[in-house]
């Protein structure tokens, strides 16, 4: 058996559009599901029980049901677009995930720092926005990257209701040319740069927040030891 | 840029196996007919969703023409049947790399196919060719017909190719399987589903009550065969052969009428050799 990647370059067209077709839904999905898993997450802190349960309810219905069957049911039941279908499904699954992480950051940030800001005269919505929530972020980063390498991944799995994403094209090249090795391959290695392309901005970002954060510390500090 | 180091690494290890992987499996420079004698047993890929070609019953046993021709091919050999299962995207990479020793699939001869790997002559041949599931009363009869309109195909289908040529301007919907092309019909995400005459019948059969119809056949040639690696013609040729004395004694006519209910075309034959 021997290997001809040039048939992999004759579709490169396809595959540039199979690129572009996964970061869209990539990223559509990351904004929804970073807004979804932080209100859920919230949800889930929360002092009323009422909302902490329906935060709850949310996490085990949509974390629990496999991605493929969410996106089936928003593309042959409620009759979505494919592309919306597969980014909402995707959202909501890894919104529950994303619920779960906040909400564990949430509580990791000690209760002293909520409690202090709201006797010092706070609202709870202020307490969160400018205490809680930005202390929080930090440590939500390593494993919020997890989740956005997630996304990445399962939104492979779109090609089920009909979008024409990485995997689909590398399908698309294997069964025009019988290439599969080749076109394996090709997605294997592509699939890996754009991993490698969030997981480095993931860290540029972390490295600036982590530098003013190192200077809020520093600050915190020196007012200790005065 | 630590990480980055690291999964490069990663990345030229993944490479790596997914280069070496198949080198390993690479057969001598035997013919497969020693081979398969050698180890008394002939390796055949069948499928198991493919009624009547092959499916599982409600016992779990294969059934098919294909899994009755596989039979045959084994006792002509004089050696066991190990069967496997192999779909339409599997089927081509497993000859490749020696899974199997043949496969006996619904598979179209096309050139495109032929440049990778060898068949043996035809064993099935109809004249229907494809044909559509549409709602009840549809305009849709035929390609003419798709001009702006959504088909539901699977991926990997000569189908594709055909409504391409025939009705380029219908638009596709490329799904994995037959069960979501059917679905897509009936959520109204499709305006027709295009599939092989003989699938078409199985799923209205399944699907009798609802408020589908098939179009007429499209009449293009199917003309299938077996499926054996490239440049082995010992081996294609003991599978012909086979193929050969099972028309020659009606054996053929007799697995034929089992599974489709009727005779082969009368425009079909397995070549014969005199001699």
């Amino acid at each position: 058996m021997e290997f001809k990647w040039s048939v992999v370059f004759e579709y490169r067209d396809i595959l540039l559009l199979g690129i572009v077709r996964t970061a869209e839904i990539f990223a559509v999905s990351t904004v929804l599901s970073l807004l979804l898993g932080t209100l859920i997450g919230m949800l889930r802190t929360s002092q009323k029980l009422l909302l902490r349960q329906l935060g709850g309810l949310y996490v085990e219905v949509f974390r629990n049901i496999p991605v493929l069957i969410q996106m089936m049911f928003f593309y042959f039941a409620i009759g979505l677009h494919s592309f919306w279908a597969a980014v909402i499904g995707l959202s909501l699954y890894t919104g529950g995930y994303i619920a779960e992480t906040v909400r564990s950051v949430i509580t990791a940030v000690a209760r002293g720092q909520k409690e202090a800001a709201l006797a010092s005269g706070l609202s709870t919505l202020q307490a969160h926005g400018s205490i809680v929530l930005p202390q929080a972020f930090m440590y939500a980063i390593p494993p919020l990257t997890t989740e956005l390498l997630n996304i990445l991944k399962n939104s492979s799995v779109a090609m089920v209701v009909g979008v024409q994403d990485l995997t689909f094209t590398a399908r698309e090249i294997e069964t025009a040319t019988f290439r599969g090795v080749e076109a394996a391959a090709t997605v294997t290695v592509l699939y890996i740069a754009l991993s490698a392309v969030i997981i480095g901005s993931v860290g540029i970002l972390e490295r600036i927040l982590g530098v003013r954060a190192k200077l809020g510390e520093r600050g915190r500090r020196s007012e200790i030891e005065e | 840029m630590k990480t980055l180091g690291r999964f490069q690494i990663v990345a030229l290890a993944l490479l790596g196996l997914v280069l070496l992987a198949p080198l390993s499996l690479e057969a001598a420079g035997t013919s497969l007919l020693e081979t398969v004698q050698q180890r008394g047993r002939v390796i055949v890929g069948v499928p198991t969703d493919a009624v009547p070609f092959g499916s599982i019953d409600k016992t779990g046993n294969r059934v098919g023409f294909s899994m009755d021709l596989a039979k045959e091919i084994a006792d002509a050999l004089k050696v066991k049947l190990e069967l496997r299962d192999t779909n339409p995207t599997t089927r081509i990479p497993l000859i490749q790399s020696g899974g199997v020793d043949v496969v006996i699939e619904p598979s179209l001869i096309t050139k495109k196919r032929m440049e990778v790997v060898d068949f043996t002559v035809p064993y099935y041949m109809d004249l229907k060719g494809n044909r559509m599931i549409v709602e009840k009363g549809s305009a849709i009869k035929g390609y003419r017909d798709l001009g702006g309109k959504t088909v539901a195909v699977i991926q990997g289908s000569i189908a594709i190719d055909r409504i391409k040529r025939n009705a380029p301007n219908a638009k596709l919907l490329i799904l994995q399987d037959y069960p979501a092309t059917l679905l897509a019909l009936k959520r109204g995400q499709a305006d027709a589903l295009f599939a092989m005459d003989y699938i078409v019948a199985e799923m209205l059969e399944k699907n009798r009550g609802e408020n589908f119809e098939a179009t007429p056949p499209l009449m293009e040639i199917q003309l299938i065969g077996m499926m054996v690696r490239q440049n082995d013609s010992k081996w294609r040729n003991a599978i012909d052969f086979v193929l050969h004395d099972l028309w020659q004694s009606k054996k053929y006519h007799e697995i034929y009428r089992k599974h489709f209910q009727r005779d082969p075309h009368p425009n079909f034959s397995i070549p014969q050799w005199e001699f």
